[in-house]
């Protein structure tokens, strides 16, 4: 529906009018350029924290209970995780306060800008803190059912860490961790919430454009709104059905080596 | 590795959590009860539940905190209605398509819901269905759905056959196994379903706005203005009561869970 | 006839499993099932206990047609390997189960007092507030058992419930089982791989192999004149032969050198090791021209490795008797057409 009011032609504009302007648009642009950013790095971070900490927990807390602390972050809704990452790195937030009681700092102003700053490094953090007990809960159950047996081969034969990782751990972790990494990518890119709280007003990330657009008085920009949503979609199943695939041959590959084996 | 050294460890991992996931909220929680604790104090000095005051003065907030849970309890109740036979389906039977059903059903998570929304905004207009509460539940169903199908299914994916077939070959009937053997083997899945839908719903804030036209008045939708305004002990307040929400419906739901559990018990 | 299965097949995608298996079983009897891996013993079961459906074919007990009902209506209960003890349920909430949330509910104080009575039976009524996972293998094995008899199912169905047990145990809670089940009257058919136990469990034995019963009958038959090549392999201890078999209780073990007598033939064979049991020498050897191992009692003393004769009368040459039909049951029904 979306995609059939951007096509709409008014007059004798173009069939593609609307993506025609969005490109040509560097709002639109700078937003897809810090929206991908935001995106990639945060998901990249969360899981590779998320795996070090499923790794640790799996390892140490067989059946302990305890490592339901690891789950609290979910709990919390996302803009309140916003203003917790507020409350902590903006200039008059905690850490700025400790800095200057150490006697670091002189003036409120001299904290490095982290939260309302254009590379969007407080929402980065935020979906971080959010997103890890989600890698966490999709990786522990991976983790449980692992034969470690292998492990124990490959350390016999005197592989390394590295080794006993990637021969043994990676060949299963893999196909979920794509999956998750893809999950979260296309949430973060597609997600209001975060980034209108602890966002800039240029740069914007994509969702508070198209929000912004949707809602403009006179309605004029909706169809580019809904123009971008459309390419967002898109842009989101290409790449899950690339991931996906890709995934799955790769799982298959596995599969049959070790049949053969 | 020594039992010594693996205890220091998992002390230590102890201690990172706490640190990193349960502190803040702390922070947050020090903050909406303390006065006056500005730049550059790292500490409160005084306490006062003036931040609290002022939350539940808001005439508004009654009335959205009422709307907040009903949609969030009718969002959650509705996921198990139509996730439960989903995910049993997906797990247990083999069908042609199933692959492509199971796609369809991961799309709302692949394409960002805020599409969707402004998708189904004018379809929804011409239903009647926005401006009103029944309308943002549907719409809170498009981010839920997935997740709790997918958590329901690998649920069921863990379930062996084997447990089903116990009961039938006992003599029970297969809704009294399902209610008094997968149901209690299920817990796990059903409480991680319940908290996860219920946190999302009670995090949206863009399609209830979209949705809802500023005529269904959710938390969210006080707490957005409110962010804005510079009385940080007020928007700590706020903030808390998101985050306990969740964790009374936890609690509320582990005893639902656990007088259920009691009553099939019975020998 | 308690149970009776007519011609029972079934398949999966064309592929078959088995075919036309016929079996009667009277009350109070218990039918040990052997077959290799794969055979379809397992299917055979859940076909029984309505887990899966035949292809064709048609079970009664006691007379009534059970062919189409469901699991649950069944008056059959199924034990499978594992105990499957409902592990948010106590010892006596496990056994009481069926009486709860089965057809014929009975009152609560009923219930309660069946449950500790059947406890007791199997000497577990001290655990009865316990959880499964506070029980041994063993223990947990043995309430399984309760919680199906407590149903007094027409029969019970037992697929290979002692092989997850360690050895010494399996040996000790399977007599148990035997006498438990003797005493109760109850009529049972039981799956197993080992041939020892399918001899001491079974009044009956069922050999199953390529998805048909090869033969069924009393184990000292089933063991001494095995119906054909496939159960002699299977289920005897003595030398196959083409057409022919020998049991082992015919066969002696002597030098090479000794003269032959008139009706005796013997084979070259060669000793492998020798074994010391209930006071016994028992050899291993290797028959050259079958390229078959078989054990001989012997009281004479041979070396490893030692060139031997094993040593037979030509009368207990027996054949496997083919056209002897395989189930007493079809007998009796051509007899009386
Ligand atoms: N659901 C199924 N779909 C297709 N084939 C099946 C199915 N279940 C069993 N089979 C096939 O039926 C045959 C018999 O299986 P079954 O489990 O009955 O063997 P079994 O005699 O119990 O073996 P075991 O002694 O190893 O337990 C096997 O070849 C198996 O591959
Ligand atoms: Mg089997």
């Amino acid at each position: 529906m979306a995609a059939s009011d951007s096509f709409a032609t008014e007059g004798n504009q173009p069939f593609f009018h609307f993506y025609l302007e969005l490109w040509r648009n560097d709002t639109f642009l700078s937003a897809l350029r810090v929206s991908v950013w935001v995106a990639f790095i945060s998901t990249t971070m969360a899981l590779i924290i998320g795996l070090f900490l499923t790794r640790a927990m799996f390892r140490l807390f067989k059946r302990d209970d305890w490592k339901f602390i690891a789950w609290f972050p979910m709990l919390i809704p996302h803009f309140v995780a916003a203003y917790i990452c507020f409350l902590l790195f903006a200039p008059s937030g905690w850490f700025s306060s400790v800095v200057f009681q150490i006697g670091w700092l002189e003036t409120m102003s001299q904290f490095p800008v982290f939260v309302n700053d254009p590379m969007y490094l407080g929402v980065i953090l935020t979906y971080v803190w959010k997103e890890i007990p989600f890698v966490i809960l999709m990786l522990l159950p991976v983790y449980q059912e692992m034969d470690l047996r292998y492990e124990d081969v490959s350390k016999t034969l005197g592989g390394n860490r590295w080794t006993v990782f990637k021969t043994v751990e990676l060949p299963w972790i893999w196909p979920i961790s794509l999956e998750v990494f893809l999950i979260l990518f296309v949430f973060v890119l597609g997600a209001f919430e975060v980034p209108a709280l602890l966002g800039v007003t240029f740069p914007k990330m994509i969702p508070v454009l198209a929000y912004d657009w949707f809602y403009q008085a006179g309605w004029v920009n909706r169809p580019l709104a809904q123009a971008m949503m459309v390419i967002l979609s898109l842009l989101a199943i290409v790449a899950a059905a690339l991931i996906l695939t890709f995934s799955q041959r790769w799982r298959y590959k596995w599969a049959s080596r070790r049949d053969d084996s | 590795m020594t039992r010594k050294r693996k205890l220091w460890m998992r002390l230590t991992m102890l201690s990172l959590f706490m640190l990193i996931f349960v502190a803040p909220v702390i922070l947050m929680f020090l903050k909406s009860v303390s006065f006056g604790w500005s730049w550059p104090d790292w500490r409160p000095t005084q306490f006062d539940l003036r931040g609290w005051r002022v939350v539940f003065g808001d005439p508004r907030i009654f009335s959205s905190l009422w709307n907040t849970i009903l949609i969030a309890g009718v969002v959650v109740m509705l996921n198990f209605i139509i996730a439960t036979p989903a995910a049993y389906a997906l797990s247990r039977f083999h069908f042609r398509g199933k692959a492509i059903i199971e796609s369809l059903l991961m799309l709302p998570i692949l394409i960002p819901v805020l599409a969707i929304a402004m998708g189904l905004h004018l379809t929804m207009i011409r239903l009647g269905l926005t401006d009103q509460v029944l309308g943002v539940i549907f719409i809170h169903l498009l981010p839920t759905l997935p997740y709790a199908i997918r958590v329901l299914k690998s649920g069921f994916d863990r379930l062996k056959n084997e447990w089903e077939e116990q009961g039938a070959v006992l003599g029970a009937n297969s809704q009294t196994v399902f209610w008094t053997v997968m149901v209690p083997l299920m817990t796990p899945s059903i409480r991680s379903t319940a908290v996860l839908v219920f946190v999302i719903s009670l995090s949206q804030y863009v399609l209830t706005a979209i949705i809802g036209g500023g005529t269904v008045s959710t938390l969210p939708m006080i707490y957005y203005p409110f962010f804005t305004s510079a009385d940080e002990a007020v928007i700590a307040s706020f903030s808390v009561l998101f985050a306990l929400l969740p964790i009374m419906f936890l609690i509320l739901f582990e005893i639902t869970l656990r007088v259920y559990l009691r009553v099939i018990k019975r020998p | 006839m308690l149970i009776k299965v007519e011609k029972l097949t079934k398949s999966y995608a064309g592929q078959t499993v088995f075919s036309d298996l016929n079996l009667e079983m009277t009350k109070g009897e218990i039918m040990s099932l052997v077959g290799p891996s794969g055979c379809g013993k397992t299917t055979f079961l859940r076909c029984i206990a309505g887990l899966s459906f035949s292809t064709s074919g048609s079970i009664y007990v006691n007379d009534v047609n059970i062919t189409n009902s469901k699991a649950d209506e069944r008056p059959v209960v199924l034990m499978f390997q594992q105990p499957l003890l409902f592990p948010h349920l106590t010892i006596l909430e496990n056994v009481t189960y069926g009486l709860k949330y089965g057809k014929n509910k009975s009152k609560k104080q009923e219930r309660i007092e069946r449950g500790l009575a059947i406890l007791e039976k199997v000497e577990l009524a001290a655990l009865s507030g316990r959880y499964p996972n506070q029980l041994s293998g063993g223990q947990q094995q043995r309430v399984a058992l309760a919680r199906a008899l407590i149903l007094n199912p027409d029969l019970l169905l037992l697929d290979e419930p002692f092989s997850s047990l360690d050895p010494s145990l399996r040996s000790s809670i399977r007599s148990w089982v035997r006498d438990f089940l003797k005493k109760e009257g109850v009529t049972a058919l039981f799956v197993t791989h080992d041939r020892e136990e399918a001899m001491m469990m079974g009044d009956r034995i069922a050999v199953m192999k390529e998805g048909i019963f090869q033969q069924i009958g009393s184990p000292k038959d089933v063991y001494q004149q095995p119906k054909s090549p496939q159960v002699a392999e299977m289920f005897s201890e003595g030398l196959v032969m083409e057409g022919f078999f020998l049991s082992p209780d015919h066969l002696t073990l002597r030098p090479k050198t000794s003269l032959k007598a008139a009706d005796t033939e013997a084979f070259d064979a060669t000793v492998e090791y020798k074994i010391l049991k209930y006071g016994h020498t028992f050899y291993h050897v290797y028959v050259h021209a079958l390229e078959q191992r078989v054990v001989v009692l012997s009281n004479h003393e041979f070396l490893d490795g030692e060139q031997v004769e094993l040593c037979y009368k030509r009368i207990s040459l027996q054949t496997y008797n083919k056209n002897h039909p395989v189930d007493e049951g079809k007998s009796s029904k051509k007899l009386s057409r």
